[in-house]
């Protein structure tokens, strides 16, 4: 994680522009701990917003399912379908890349929980913690790559599916932030994914929930199907 | 000779648009059959049901004697099939690309080499990444991966786009080739000059409908005939012109008319006039291709 955000060009360019914020903005970011300016400030911004987490982490791997629109829309998608490929073993081929992505990213967030656990001694928490906080991160990045995949292979172009990628996980997001504050809205909660995304409680109980990964891991291989069942209809 | 694409009143509606109306296809194994039709006719959607990538709303295709079903995919290791909106990926480079689309073919490519000089395509050429091709470059690059394998079965989609009329002419060359080596070559196009050259068998399709289908031959045949006739004298052309009124030429004694169908009824209306020349000009595809849509308006 920390390596992720060291070396991403975003995090060094907010640091630069706390540094040359006004002295008012500078006093809200460093008396209120926000500091952008300090990998531990970084990593707990992400665990007190766990949304941020998500978008550092889980975006790049929510994006590979939107190459198959950008396929269609170049015409790459029929000449692969030309050879003798079946619809189902393109679809394997793209989830099990994707998967391979998602794994890569939560070792890469392992790798760098380790490094700060380590150096910058890290308050709070056994390790083993954080790595099933991570592990909780990597069953949200499968679920909402299940939904990405079913978004991409509905979508009629790539523009369209972009937006849903973003707009739809944002929205559950949303809802479930407010869900907490508003009690008309509640109910939406059982229904979805970040309900089940609770790093904090992972830290303090030392365990994923059967609920939480039952819901995630359930909802990907749902949303996988379902994507497996449109993308067979689906005119390339 | 047995057909090796069939289609049974193919219909395929977008909506309220119909594609694809009722279309009845065959194609003869072993022939080179020229699919033609103007923009929007229904060419590339036919084209696209023929490959699975769309389903029909209604009729029947079968590919080497056997129903397609959707879902069916292994059909297509016998095809050699090239988009008409070709796109390649950018990443790879030509030989990269080659040996990979060889390889989900089944790994041989025994006419690579010759696709590559009938194309003019070197070896340099297909070092360089794809990204860096002309558009021309890339037909030619397309074009020898849908034929390297030698398949059963060619589909090509405007094939010619983008070939410059040196290639253009060795390319349809190359397709005789083809066809000499019992591959079937199915392929669409609205310039009808080179249809013309290569085609056996000829389709003319019109808002989704066939309007025609036949040896170009027969179609030639079939269609008008442009006839000029020279009178050697001044009394039999006019006794020529009462009898059937049409323009002609006065100072030269010279008519020209089109003549439809059997033309027998016009050697017999000619009978014991003194004709010093007479030229029957069979018609050309565009001049079937243009009476077709003619009829229409």
């Amino acid at each position: 994680m920390h390596w992720f955000m060291i070396s991403s060009s975003m995090a060094q360019g907010i640091a630069q522009f706390v540094k040359i914020a006004p002295p008012a903005m500078r006093r809200f970011f460093f008396e209120d701990n926000f500091s952008f300016t300090t990998v531990q400030s970084l990593l707990s911004l992400a665990y007190t917003h766990p949304f941020i987490l998500f978008l550092f982490i889980a975006y790049p791997a929510l994006f590979f399912h939107r190459e198959i629109c950008s396929a269609q829309e170049k015409g790459i998608l029929a000449l692969t379908l030309s050879k003798p490929i079946s619809r189902a073993s393109y679809l394997v081929n793209l989830i099990i890349s994707s998967l391979l992505n998602i794994i890569a990213l939560g070792f890469a967030a392992a790798a760098g929980v380790i490094l700060s656990y380590y150096i910058y001694n890290t308050a709070g928490g056994a390790l083993t913690n954080f790595m099933l906080a991570i592990i909780n991160l990597v069953l949200l990045a499968l679920f909402l790559g299940g939904l990405a995949l079913l978004i991409a292979v509905c979508a009629t172009n790539s523009g369209q599916a972009t937006g849903w990628m973003i707009g739809l996980p944002l929205a559950l997001y949303l809802l479930e932030f407010l869900g907490k504050s508003m009690k008309q809205i509640a109910f939406l909660s059982p229904f979805n994914p970040f309900h089940y995304f609770n790093p904090q409680k992972v830290l303090y109980e030392g365990k994923i929930s059967y609920e939480d990964a039952g819901f995630l891991m359930g909802g990907a291989i749902v949303l996988s199907g379902l994507s497996f069942f449109s993308f067979r209809r689906k005119d390339v | 000779m047995p057909a090796i694409i069939e289609t049974q009143e193919l219909t395929r509606r977008f909506g309220s648009t119909l594609a694809v109306d009722d279309l009845n296809l065959l194609v003869p194994e072993g022939e080179i059959f020229g699919f033609l039709g103007p923009n929007g006719a229904g060419k590339t959607t036919t084209i696209r049901i023929l490959m699975n990538f769309i389903r029909p709303s209604d009729g029947k295709v079968s590919i080497f004697n056997q129903e397609l079903r959707w879902g069916d995919y292994l059909y297509r290791k016998n095809i050699g099939f090239l988009p008409g909106d070709l796109s390649l990926p950018p990443h790879y480079s030509g030989e990269v690309f080659l040996t990979y689309w060889g390889e989900l073919s089944g790994g041989k490519t025994p006419l690579q080499g010759r696709c590559l000089q009938a194309l003019a395509l070197s070896r340099g050429d297909l070092g360089k990444k794809i990204r860096d091709y002309s558009s021309g470059m890339r037909q030619k690059l397309g074009i020898t991966a849908a034929l390297q394998h030698h398949p059963r079965l060619i589909i090509l989609d405007e094939p010619t786009g983008g070939l410059d009329p040196l290639v253009k002419h060795s390319f349809l060359e190359l397709l005789k080739e083809l066809k000499a080596s019992g591959s079937t070559i199915f392929f669409s196009s609205h310039i009808l000059s080179e249809v013309e050259q290569v085609a056996d068998t000829t389709a003319i399709i019109r808002r989704g409908r066939l309007v025609v289908e036949g040896k170009i031959e027969q179609l030639k045949h079939k269609r008008h005939k442009q006839v000029s006739i020279v009178f050697k004298n001044r009394e039999d052309l006019d006794e020529f012109i009462r009898r059937y009124p049409c323009q002609y030429d006065d100072h030269n004694l010279k008519l020209q008319l089109i003549s439809g169908g059997d033309i027998n009824a016009l050697l017999k209306a000619l009978e014991g006039l003194d004709i010093a020349d007479i030229d029957i000009i069979d018609p050309t595809l565009e001049d079937i291709f243009l009476q077709y849509y003619n009829d229409e308006n």
